[in-house]
């Protein structure tokens, strides 16, 4: 395994974990349910790609690398589809998106 | 509606490409090569062009609408790459932003696409493009919910929906119109 791989795979794992952690972040700290589907639905997924991404490169180009590639794949479509799976069922059961004041900058809780 | 004839380009496997197709991906999942698991891949093949086969009746749509120009759809995928990748950028400085400038806005809007498929996609890129999300399709109707007035109206300019209308048909319709703000 070279050098290069290694720092790849690393690279690219260790942004995706900062990305799942900002996501996490978002899910506390944003005001209502439908930012928060922001947050969880685009964050979290491509954190979780790109940490899928470094393992397949780590795996190179073996029979685990291209399922990991193929999970890739799949999440990159079911993820908005979850979301927003998500949205219209909160949308439905009659759910009203917040409003905030933008200059007060945040929600009051 | 007047179909330009390009059927080179256009994504139409028979029986046996998608055969093909399927085995590969069986091939690639089971890394098992002895007789009895591939013969297992070659009932599962079976198994699952005779669902598929079932399926655009259930979904009442006919199997020429969908057919899509492959080289338009791999150069939409690209871009709708980088557009995750924005997305994701936008929504953590956002979270991570001192003050969270989030201001939530919800609007509404039609667009004309060729088929379900099209707006099946338009309503997936929505959700991945930065600050917005598909919370309802109805029709050629779609709901959306912006983090920001700003990234709603990026939204509006009917970039998007004219590039998914235009992997299908040469000629797409109206890209955005009735838009509508929600209060």
């Amino acid at each position: 395994m070279s050098i290069l791989q290694e720092v790849v795979a690393i690279v690219l794992f260790a942004s995706g974990v900062l990305f799942m952690l900002v996501g996490s972040l978002g899910l506390l700290r944003l005001p209502d349910f439908f930012t928060r589907t922001h947050a969880s639905g685009k964050v979290d997924s491509v954190g979780m790609m790109l940490c899928l991404g470094g393992l397949a490169v780590h795996e190179g180009p073996t029979l685990s690398g291209v399922k990991l590639l193929l999970v890739i794949a799949f999440v990159a479509v079911s993820s908005p589809v979850a979301a927003h799976a998500l949205a219209r069922a909160a949308v439905r059961s009659g759910l009203r998106p917040w409003r905030g004041a933008p200059d007060e900058g945040g929600p009051d809780r | 509606m007047p179909r330009s004839p390009a059927p080179a380009r256009r994504l139409s496997l028979g029986l046996v490409g998608r055969a093909l197709l399927l085995m590969a991906l069986w091939l690639a999942l089971s890394g098992l090569y002895d007789p009895f698991h591939l013969g297992l891949g070659v009932v599962s093949v079976a198994c699952v062009l005779w669902l598929d086969r079932r399926l655009p009746r259930a979904a009442g749509a006919s199997r020429g609408e969908a057919e899509v120009h492959v080289l338009r759809f791999a150069a939409y995928c690209g871009w709708l790459l980088g557009q995750i990748v924005l997305s994701a950028l936008h929504v953590a400085g956002v979270v991570l932003h001192p003050r969270m400038p989030v201001s939530p806005r919800v609007v509404r809007f039609r667009s004309d696409q060729p088929n379900g498929v099209a707006r099946m996609l338009l309503a997936n890129s929505i959700t991945l493009t930065p600050g917005t999300l598909t919370v309802e399709v109805e029709g050629d109707a779609f709901t959306v919910h912006a983090l920001t007035e700003a990234t709603a109206r990026g939204l509006l300019d009917g970039t998007m929906q004219a590039k998914v209308a235009r992997l299908f048909c040469d000629r797409p319709g109206r890209a955005v119109y009735d838009v509508r703000w929600e209060e």
